[in-house]
């Protein structure tokens, strides 16, 4: 196995335990939120922020599972013409769609960093009873960010040299999607 | 103009080349700030974080959490054994359940494709079993899958509500009337059809009064759920996001109760959530970044000036945009379909007195109208993916006569608004 076999395999790994930590604490969160609506209805007991945490949770949850749907080949495309190539068009458009991902994904992470490092530098807190520091929440958007863009990295790298060696079919199954029934659930 | 049409054209090759619909979005963002006065890309920041920890949108990954769970319980299997013995005498049998087992799929799912998975992993084996004609027994699940969407709850309601700025609990009152239209349509096709030509339908089941009465209380847990649910929302005891989050649970504890809950189960429905909620708010969050730039640079303004300035009778109008979104519907999956559209032409409607509401059904089902027809149905691809041999031809040439129940609504909702609008 070559050096970036191996690394990719690290972190679809990462990846994937990213993504199950990421949706357990929005799992918790909708513990927290049904707490929080019966014991408002019944006990007439407020909690503060909810709401709030819930967001964050959300914003975890997202950015934490990106990169494990990146590995998993699952990001919507319109394959009506993409199908019906040859492995060779094929092989070079899917290494073309891994480019442009880690480009818009670089952007993401750029603008992600800036807004998380203006909060840390200006002390931002939420405009909440809870006043939480943004730079918390943001950062931790951020480190999804980053996972999906390493990850994103090096998928181009081990693609572009299989392409290059003319391994076009092993280049497909890398970076489609793995299982194509079943897991339709948008 | 030049540069619009080179932009769209641009878009559309991209799409077709294949490469992942939140990158085209995207691309188009960093692309209009090439031209644009003020830098994009700036703002992706901001708009991303704002996206992500939307209130709104957090009952959408809570509905597709509660969906993956509830699948996983087997009491959807449950259902459609309920189910069938009461429509047996109906032209089309077990067709009759595929659509009613949709229906009430629907109203603790928001997802069309998860209805359509989980109907037609159970019913499909019938098909043989019973000698049904092929074809329309999986049109009628591609078709009955479209309900998910329409019934409450919606995850495509609750991302056009969190566009538009409309309230989700109304959007959920408008969509049960046309979605029990819909219903009973599509059963009225499957007994037209079927009485016109009664070998399509397959031989009876072995039923009785007493095996009727005996697996009711089967249908009871997706009901109990939906009270919990879309009962909550409706009487405002809780918001969408609450009522999700409650809906999660009790569908836990209802696995619990059946034994069928581990941490095996719920993780595997916590991947497949991860998976759908990461690639629907990567498409949110660039789309968003698209609608800033548009906005940005005047084109949203422009194309409303324009068809305020054609001075078409409102029913052009709405003709117009159904059109339009039935040809996109052909090539965009329903999700991107919304935020691509719906920032751009939900305020041009506005303008022109339509009530967001009632335009937010309307966008449903036209997006219902893509998912069964080609080349890119997703509904069909569903159902073809389980049913796994045959050709994807037959689910669409099956499901074209539902086709014409989904337009005969879409006529009906345009000519008798109230049918979304009954509850003002």
């Amino acid at each position: 196995m070559s050096a970036i076999t191996r690394a990719r395999t690290v972190f679809e790994r990462l990846s994937r335990a990213a993504a199950l930590i990421g949706l357990y604490v929005l799992f918790a969160t909708t513990l927290l939120v049904s707490a929080d609506v019966i014991l408002r209805k019944i006990f007439g007991i407020a909690f503060v922020g909810s709401d709030e945490l819930g967001g964050y949770a959300l914003a975890l949850a997202t950015s934490w599972a990106l990169s494990y749907a990146f590995f998993e080949g699952s990001h919507i495309r319109v394959n009506v013409v993409h199908m019906t190539l040859r492995p060779r068009a094929k092989a070079w458009l899917d290494v073309l769609a891994v480019l442009v991902t880690v480009a818009l994904v670089g952007t993401l992470a750029w603008q992600a960093w800036v807004l998380a490092f203006d909060s840390w530098t200006f002390d931002a807190v939420s405009n909440t009873p809870l006043r939480v520091p943004l730079w918390i929440p943001q950062f931790i958007f951020l480190a999804g960010v980053l996972l999906f863009l390493i990850s994103a990295v090096i998928v181009l790298i081990e693609s572009l040299g299989l392409t290059l060696q003319g391994k076009y079919a092993q280049t497909i199954t890398l970076i489609e999607e793995n299982e194509p029934s079943r897991e339709y659930t948008l | 103009m030049t540069i619009g049409i080179a932009f769209i054209l641009g878009a559309f090759i991209l799409f077709f080349a294949g490469l992942p619909i939140f990158s085209v979005i995207g691309l188009g963002a960093l692309a209009i700030g090439l031209i644009s006065p003020v830098p994009i890309v700036d703002s992706l920041g901001m708009s991303a974080w704002a996206q992500s920890q939307n209130y709104v949108l957090i009952s959408a990954p809570l509905f597709i959490m509660l969906g993956e769970i509830f699948v996983r319980s087997g009491i959807a299997g449950e259902m459609y054994d309920a189910v069938a013995p009461w429509l047996n005498k109906m032209p089309g049998r077990l067709m009759q359940t595929n659509v009613a087992t949709s229906a009430i799929f629907a109203a603790t799912s928001g997802s069309s494709l998860a209805t359509a998975a989980t109907i037609g992993s159970i019913a499909i084996p019938q098909i043989k079993l019973h000698g049904y004609n092929e074809r329309l027994f999986l049109g009628s699940i591609a078709a009955g899958g479209t309900l998910g969407i329409l019934i409450p709850p919606s995850i495509n309601l609750i991302v056009y509500g969190s566009i538009t700025n409309t309230s989700i609990p109304e959007l959920y009152l408008a969509g049960i009337v046309p979605g029990l239209i819909l219903t009973a349509l599509f059963m009225l096709v499957t007994t037209v059809l079927c009485i016109r030509r009664p070998e399509w339908s397959g031989n009876a089941i072995q039923t009785d009064w007493r095996m009727r009465i005996s697996t009711l209380p089967k249908l009871l847990p997706p009901l109990g759920l939906f009270l919990v649910v879309v009962g909550s929302i409706y009487a405002g005891v809780a918001t969408p996001t609450e009522a999700a989050a409650l809906g999660v649970i009790a569908t836990v504890i209802l696995g619990l109760a059946k034994r069928r809950m581990s941490f095996q189960i719920l993780n595997a429905a916590l991947f497949a959530t991860a998976k759908t909620n990461a690639i629907l708010m990567i498409i949110i969050i660039f789309a968003a970044l698209l609608n800033f730039a548009l906005g940005l640079i005047g084109f949203s303004r422009l194309l409303e000036d324009f068809v305020l300035g054609l001075d078409l009778s409102v029913y052009a109008v709405v003709l117009l945009v159904v059109l339009i979104y039935l040809i996109l519907g052909c090539f965009l999956e329903g999700l991107s379909l919304t935020v691509l559209t719906v920032p751009v032409l939900a305020p041009i409607m506005a303008k022109l007195g339509f009530d967001p509401v009632w335009f937010g059904i309307m966008v449903i089902l036209v997006t219902e109208a893509g998912l069964i027809t080609p080349p890119v149905g997703m509904n069909c691809y569903v159902v073809q993916a389980t049913r796994e041999r045959g050709s994807l031809m037959d689910v669409f040439i099956g499901v074209s006569p539902y086709l014409l129940a989904l337009l005969t609504l879409v006529g009906m909702l345009i000519v008798w608004p109230d049918i979304a609008l009954w509850y003002r």
